[in-house]
């Protein structure tokens, strides 16, 4: 380990690699990032999130985008939301940024084995899935059917166009479904018009031998934990995975509890059963 | 009540020694006492210069002495970008020098408990904070027992007492035993860690005069510590043991978080004041591309302190923070720790400006129906 790795809140120095546009009007970027001291490059699994920042400026915990089973350098994905975010969207390639992780739990893949998976995503909210998305197809042997299905405000705001447009729908017994609230004036959007949960509840996933894992901005989290049990998904079948604001990442600053539950360490998966025994203030 | 520690050694040390020890202290240590400035006591680092106003007198300093272990900020670490011979970018980052070996002296019971409580947090768990072990590596504390407690002390309420040795390397113990504010002209000075023992036998303590206990008072000592241990604490004597953890759970709807929050000023004080109100922020400071990372006290009163970039609140209004100050000292840590987190220092109780405080809010809960 280098000398900063020893202390916990002391960040590796990384660098940014590559900066990617998301989204037509720009509000989503994904940064490729590597640590400049080889030792420092941690090991991650689906669900987990790191800690990146702008020294000078600030820390943000963001979820991390590219599968462990790609290595690093890792995928960031981060939507210009505050101070830390939006300096970042500022940064240029070849810019030092501090790195820090993996924090939090992961999604209980290896239980999952044998199984159907359907992926349900919101927005930019695809990134923490797309993660998980990417290891379960680098394992494709383990589970059975895998649907994505995934919707955005308007075709420029989907996400990760070239896995959702080309390569996922390349995999073998993959569905992706796609969805947008609003086409675009140009009328080039042939594809679904309609929210998520609607959306789902109209393909309606079968429940049988599958498990459910939806992220995306809160309503849209709301409304989908609302649909999948009326298609018959247990609270033990479905999963999501949660954010609040937080400082160390580690459960020690008191920032991100939700009752009696930290995010940061407890979280950020929780099944829906999980979700239920927290008090309603997330 | 919690088991008592076994003594590692028994010292006497007489008052008018207590100057010559702290300047001793001073030359090797940072050393953190209770100290009056402008009539008010509070809990200070003091240079050899400043040991004559150690004041031993009030019970409550207006601070606890947790900045002792927890810096109200602390740098973490010093970045500084520059750039390399061939026009590319690097950037050195470096981790907080270490300070000297401090002493933390005349600490109250109660505050030295919460050093302990406060430390489990830091110290167990998925992660460590090495920055937070390696301060508590160096540092002494040096207790000492409540003679007369105050009105609004109430750590009787939990596991504690007045005596009570919990966080702490050394006790000292007024040779006169409780009742009196004056204690005598000595102190028992027992030490219950080996890092207490080495303490009592170092050379700062030996310059102080402190001397081996005389001949034939062991009982004496025995009887006074007892007596310090089961000396009543008046607003623990009203409240009894904190008994609100479980009835909590049903009460988080409750309507009363709504009306006991509603003249909270969202001032701080309470949580800077408090001994066991651990929560930190971390932020940069800095020009030019160099500058520090440091935490700071943070307060979940705070209006920001949950508020997410985009806007998010899970905690808009006052009636969410003031109950997540009470359900976390009084119900989430308990479920996480096993324990309440609070002392029953009772500086909420004194500090509070609209009377807003852990004792009110434990009274009210019993009387609230699920």
């Amino acid at each position: 380990m280098s000398e900063s790795a020893r202390k916990l809140l002391v960040p590796e120095v990384a660098t940014i690699l590559e900066i990617r546009d998301e989204t037509a009007n720009g509000d989503t970027k994904t940064f490729k990032v590597q640590v400049d001291n080889p030792e420092g490059a941690f090991k991650h699994l689906p669900g987990q999130c790191a800690m990146i920042s702008l020294f000078g400026v600030g820390e943000v915990m963001i979820s991390i985008t590219s599968s462990p089973t790609r290595g690093w350098p890792l995928e960031l994905c981060i939507k210009r939301a505050g101070r830390v975010t939006g300096a970042l969207h500022d940064a240029q390639i070849g810019d030092k940024v501090g790195l820090r992780g993996p924090y939090g739990n992961v999604f209980p893949v290896e239980d999952w084995k044998g199984k159907n998976l359907v992926f349900i995503a919101g927005g930019f909210a695809l990134a923490p899935v797309r993660c998980l998305i990417d290891y379960c197809l680098a394992h494709r042997d383990w589970f059975k059917h895998i649907d994505i299905i995934y919707g955005a405000r308007s075709p420029g705001d989907l996400c990760f166009k070239s896995d959702i447009f080309d390569r996922w729908t390349k995999e073998r017994d993959t569905t992706v479904s796609l969805t947008v609230d609003r086409a675009d004036e140009a009328g080039t959007w042939k594809g679904a018009v309609g929210f998520v949960p609607a959306f789902v509840e109209q393909l309606k996933p079968s429940p049988k031998d599958t498990i459910a894992i939806t992220c995306g901005p809160p309503i849209m989290i709301k409304f989908v934990l609302q649909v999948l049990p009326k298609l018959g998904f247990t609270d033990e079948q479905t999963f999501t995975t949660l954010e609040l604001k937080m400082q160390c990442g580690v459960g020690k600053c008191g920032r991100c509890n939700i009752g009696d539950k930290y995010v940061c360490v407890d979280g950020p998966v929780f099944n829906l059963s999980q979700i239920k025994e927290l008090p309603s203030e997330f | 009540m919690a088991q008592s520690p076994v003594p590692k050694a028994t010292r006497l040390v007489k008052k008018v020694g207590l100057g010559a020890w702290l300047t001793a202290l001073a030359a090797d240590n940072d050393v953190m006492a209770p100290v009056t400035v402008d009539g008010k006591p509070l809990f200070r680092w003091i240079g050899a210069g400043e040991v004559g106003q150690l004041d031993l007198a009030a019970v409550h300093t207006v601070n606890s002495p947790k900045g002792g272990v927890m810096p109200q900020t602390e740098p973490m670490l010093t970045y500084s970008a520059v750039q390399d011979g061939s026009g590319g970018k690097t950037l050195d980052i470096k981790p907080a020098a270490e300070d000297r070996p401090a002493v933390l002296f005349g600490v109250r019971p109660c505050d030295a408990a919460a050093i302990d409580l406060v430390g489990k947090v830091y110290l167990t768990g998925e992660f460590t904070d090495e920055q937070y072990q390696a301060r508590r590596d160096r540092t002494t504390v040096v207790a000492i027992a409540c003679a007369a407690p105050a009105k609004a002390c109430f750590c009787t309420s939990f596991d504690l007492n007045p005596g009570a040795a919990r966080g702490a390397d050394v006790v000292l113990y007024g040779r006169s035993g409780p009742g009196s504010v004056a204690e005598g002209d000595a102190y028992y000075a027992i030490a219950y860690t080996e890092r207490g023992e080495a303490f009592l036998g170092g050379a700062a303590a030996k310059a102080a005069g402190v001397s081996d206990l005389p001949a034939g008072e062991r009982d004496k000592l025995e009887k006074i510590v007892a007596a310090f241990r089961g000396l009543a604490t008046p607003l623990g004597k009203k409240l009894g043991k904190i008994d609100v953890a479980d009835k909590l759970e049903g009460l988080f709807e409750s309507a009363y978080w709504e009306k006991v929050s509603s003249r909270c000023l969202s001032c701080a004080t309470c949580t800077f004041v408090c001994p066991t109100c651990y929560c930190f922020g971390v932020a940069d400071t800095g020009a030019g591309g160099q500058g520090v990372r440091f935490r700071y006290w943070d307060f979940c009163k705070s209006p920001q302190f949950m508020l997410m970039a985009g806007g998010h609140d899970p905690r808009p209004a006052k009636k969410n923070r003031t109950r997540q100050r009470f359900l976390h000292k009084l119900n989430y840590h308990h479920n996480r720790c096993g324990e309440y987190l609070c002392v029953g220092c009772g500086r909420c109780v004194e500090s509070c400006p609209v009377g807003l405080h852990l004792p009110l809010v434990v009274s009210d809960v019993r009387g609230l129906q699920p």
